[in-house]
């Protein structure tokens, strides 16, 4: 059986089907009970609502003030006047029972701001609903306290609101069988942050013949799922995870070890944070420091722009997270291609160069100020990095730091050693300009992806494109030589942190060149500092001149799993 | 009754956050106070009913106050309502 992947990894557990929310049968009373139902109703909401504040404090603790929040805007609407005078409404005039009114009261809310014209508006459709099961299950006094699970338990359910995925006991969640709910739904997101493997089961037939209680064997991978396997094949899966988890064993020796080379040249290695929970596999993966905190999702993962004290607190929290290591945070980077759902921006014919990043930032200078703000203040608790993206010329970044001066001073603080500001090197421009912009910057660090697109001008995010798309190809390579180089030479601090940064193959490049820093998602940090920790400086020094002659993509490559698999290191 | 009209002007409109700060700032009048958009009215002081219009940047909405304390609520809610930064 298959479904499709949504986080990855293996587990064999016991299913238990979420009974959670089932349907509200459409039942009708007579007026001498209205009084009764009335009752209900506001018995049940109380309950829900004392649950949230206990949710809001659990998930507050787990998970962060941004999804925190998500359950306080559900309380502060579950618990006024308006769902009381509606549900009261339908239970007095259209005669419905309590559980009835409520879900009536949940759809036809829904319903209406799924018509409005902004699509986040309309997705906030989905927080009626979440809030119409949470009434009714409180009102039937089930499932407010999270289910009872076994232990090893593998998830079974139909779709997951974002407060039942909340309430689950995570320790003994060994894996997750959905059926509806796409690659960013809040269950796929917290399943891949707590690297527990998930599977999305769309047909009808092999969801239905899960049975609780039921060992399953699922694949996150692959996407594959199987009911009651065999004794072989049990012992096969038990095998498999097995040496899944020596690998994992085996990587996480290293987290100790520093990340140098055979002859002793440092490259540390940061970690990308895109959500919450990355700080936390940051740490437990032993990051050198963040190389990439990507501020986006704090303003994406709330319903409004966040204010000055959010994200000072949220930098905050990764500041001292990482205990004084240094936090590169970049700039709110978004544009007509990945809008922030409350913040309408104009359509444009061409998004990718268009208005983005710096350039959006800038024409909305009181958002960037507000940022600036909230990162200054974090970085009296460590060291801060404040990264510009999409830099094309120096005037942006003249701009900036200007900005920065102006409200450091606004909030009367004194120059700080812990502040430094750097770019995102990924347009050719920049590259070109290297030299320049190195004079006026602290640190610069590569985003390769971005980098490729623009120096290929090839769109990464069109598949009929993908043969052209190549981080390895000479351009880029060449181009970031270039720019490493330059870095060195002015004595600034260099770093890579697009995907190239997490990819094996490029190490011995990268690592060759002298690359300071590396940044990249959590979980490949160990499997890096065991290729870095298998290289000599000097062979890949040597190694990235040969490479800077090779003209082709497939060549270069080539040279590199060549170095790699003479060191053992492919595998 | 009074009334006026003002621009939105906050990058988030009348969403969750500054939505409520606005209806804890109405509930402080007496007056009634509403909200017209489109073809659309709201009481300004429901959450709910606010946010189901949908009032986002750059929308024109207007106020209207009726109601004893209805010349300074108007006033006070216009420059509320404009001073917020979300």
């Amino acid at each position: 059986m298959t479904g499709e992947p949504l986080s990855p990894g293996m587990a064999l557990g016991t299913a238990h089907i979420l009974t959670g929310y089932s349907a509200v049968e459409h039942c009708t009373i007579t007026a001498d009970q209205v009084e009764g139902e009335l009752d209900r109703f506001r018995q049940g909401r109380d309950r829900a609502a004392a649950s949230l504040e206990k949710l809001i404090v659990k998930v507050r603790k787990e998970m962060g003030e941004s999804q925190a929040e998500i359950f306080e805007g559900h309380l502060e609407i579950l618990s006024s006047d308006d769902v009381d005078e509606e549900v009261a409404d339908l239970i007095t005039t259209r005669l419905f029972c309590a559980e009835k009114a409520v879900i009536e009261f949940a759809e036809s809310n829904a319903r209406e701001m799924e018509s409005l014209e902004s699509e986040y508006f309309q997705e906030r459709g989905q927080d009626f609903l979440d809030i119409g099961r949470q009434i009714v299950a409180g009102i039937r006094g089930e499932g407010l306290g999270g289910e009872a699970l076994p232990d090893g338990a593998v998830i079974v359910a139909e779709e997951l609101t974002p407060s039942e995925t909340a309430r689950l006991e995570m320790d003994k969640v060994r894996g997750f069988v959905i059926r509806r709910g796409g690659r960013n739904s809040h269950v796929a997101i917290m399943a891949r942050s707590l690297e527990i493997p998930a599977v999305i089961l769309t047909a009808e037939g092999l969801f239905g013949a899960i049975r609780q209680g039921d060992s399953l064997y699922l694949n996150g991978d692959t996407g594959e799922m199987e009911i009651n396997p065999g004794r072989e094949k049990i012992r096969l899966i038990r095998a498999r995870i097995k040496d899944l988890e020596a690998r994992r064993a085996e990587l996480i020796r290293l987290k100790e070890e520093p990340s140098v080379t055979t002859d002793g040249r440092a490259v540390k290695l940061y970690s990308n944070v895109g959500a919450a929970f990355d700080l936390k596999n940051a740490v437990k993966y032993g990051a050198d420091g963040i190389g990439l905190f990507r501020s986006e999702f704090l303003y994406m993962e709330s319903m409004s722009l966040p204010g000055v004290d959010r994200q000072t607190e949220a930098y905050r929290a990764a500041v001292e997270a990482m205990g004084g290591k240094e936090v590169i945070i970049r700039l709110l980077d978004t544009g007509a291609d990945k809008p922030l759902p409350y913040w309408q921006l104009p359509e444009e014919e061409n998004p990718f160069l268009g208005i983005r990043g710096i350039r959006l930032l800038l024409q909305k200078e009181s958002v960037l100020r507000t940022q600036i703000q909230a990162l200054i203040q974090a970085s009296a608790a460590g060291p801060v990095g404040i990264m510009i993206p999409m830099v094309g010329s120096l005037g942006p970044i003249e701009k900036v730091k200007a900005i920065i001066e102006e409200e450091r001073k606004a909030l009367g603080l004194a120059e700080s050693s812990n502040l430094s500001v750097g770019v995102m090197i990924e347009t050719p421009a920049a590259v070109m300009l290297i030299e320049e912009i190195l004079q006026i910057v602290d640190f610069i660090s590569i985003g390769t992806n971005d980098l490729t697109q623009y120096t290929l001008a090839v769109d990464r995010g069109n598949p009929s494109m993908n043969d052209y798309y190549d981080e390895f190809h000479p351009a880029v390579i060449r181009s970031i030589a270039k720019v490493v180089r330059a870095a060195g030479a002015a004595g600034k601090m260099s770093g890579v942190c697009g995907e190239m940064a997490g990819n094996k193959l490029a190490l011995p490049f990268l690592t060759g060149l002298g690359v300071d820093e590396l940044s990249m998602t959590p979980a490949l940090i160990l499997p890096a500092k065991k290729v870095i920790r298998g290289i000599a400086y000097g062979d890949a020094a040597e190694l990235v001149e040969q490479l800077l002659r090779i003209s082709t993509p497939q060549g270069i490559k080539t040279r590199l799993s060549q170095f790699l698999g003479e060191r053992e290191l492919l595998k | 009754m009074i009334k006026d009209t003002i621009t939105i002007v906050n990058p988030t409109g009348l969403h969750t956050r500054p939505a409520k700060r606005v209806v804890d700032e109405a509930k402080r009048f007496e007056c009634e106070i509403t909200a017209v958009l489109g073809e659309k009215e709201a009481s300004l002081k429901s959450l709910l009913k606010i946010m189901k219009l949908g009032i986002s940047e750059g929308h024109v909405i207007e106020i209207t106050c009726d109601g004893p304390d209805e010349k300074e609520a108007l006033e006070h809610m216009k420059k509320y309502i404009l001073s917020l930064e979300e």
